[in-house]
């Protein structure tokens, strides 16, 4: 289904519900993923992914049409996420420079975490990124949004963008080089 | 979801995204009943509130009777108006003692 038609059903509240059913149908499992990246953690991944639809369907019919659907569905997504890491980490805003501590901690609490020797590797390369490096490198890497995009749901530069994620795929490069050889 | 994801090892409950999918789609139509009333409620709250004032203001204006101000014509000082006379400063002294309280100042030393 095209952005346009899913909006027109979202915007109209007698097919409001029709639209939502779609857009869950849509963009579930990206969303979910988003946020599991984030947090880390299955159950939490669950609450925030819940938050985030919450969001979405009461701030529907507030949604200027100034980037795509998807972006603004994302970057809801993504808030919700920062907001639970602030809430977690009992600060009055994450620090987006600095790194989890609790990264390892949080992995291997989670039930639903498979620690196989790649996975392992990938995790521990990936907490010693800082949170913005991590955020950036996922929404480019897994999930494949444009640099674009991305520059919207963090609101920034895109070129700040770039060299972040840049930067951080010649250190994994490296560490994955260095772990294999 | 690409085939990247298999190196971060995420596992998700069976079946999880068609049980939430249809929970959260639930939700939201519990959401859209309850807000469709508040909707309704929202629409009739002016015409409603209009007419409570209304109604209140056509009780009271209907109930509505000039007060009839009694007073003592066998007072000097009425006497003397209705009559025309001229007040007297007797007869005010003697209205004023008739009809004020004077306070005791009491001084503590």
């Amino acid at each position: 289904m095209k952005e346009g038609i899913l909006l027109k059903l979202l915007k109209n509240p007698t097919s409001k519900n029709k639209g939502f059913s779609y857009l869950v149908d849509l963009y579930h499992e990206k969303i979910y993923w988003m946020i599991r990246k984030m947090v880390l953690s299955h159950d939490s991944a669950n609450d925030v992914l819940q938050n985030t639809y919450i969001r979405i369907f009461k701030g529907i019919e507030n949604f200027k049409e100034k980037s795509k659907l998807s972006t603004w569905i994302y970057r809801i997504a993504y808030n919700e996420s920062i907001r639970f890491l602030t809430n977690e980490s009992k600060l009055k805003k994450v620090e987006l420079d600095s790194n989890d501590d609790n990264y390892s901690r949080k992995l291997y609490a989670d039930e639903y975490f498979d620690a196989e020797n790649l996975s392992l590797k990938f995790h521990q390369i990936l907490s010693d990124l800082s949170l913005r490096q991590r955020n950036i490198f996922n929404m480019k890497y897994f999930d494949e949004l444009k640099f674009s995009e991305i520059s919207k749901i963090t609101d920034m530069n895109i070129n700040t963008i770039k060299s972040i994620y840049y930067s951080v795929e010649k250190i994994i490069k490296k560490e994955i080089d260095e772990s294999t050889l | 979801m690409n085939q990247h994801y298999n190196k971060l090892g995420f596992k998700i409950p069976q079946n999880y995204f068609k049980e939430s999918k249809d929970q959260i789609i639930n939700s939201s139509n519990t959401k859209e009943n309850s807000s469709t009333i508040k909707n309704i409620l929202s629409i009739y709250k002016y015409p409603i509130a209009a007419i409570f004032i209304v109604s209140l203001i056509s009780y009271n204006f209907l109930n509505f009777k000039t007060e009839s101000f009694e007073y003592d014509q066998n007072s000097p000082i009425i006497y003397s108006i209705i009559s025309e006379e001229d007040i007297s400063e007797e007869d005010i002294l003697e209205y004023f003692t008739n009809n004020l309280t004077i306070n005791e100042i009491k001084i503590y030393k």
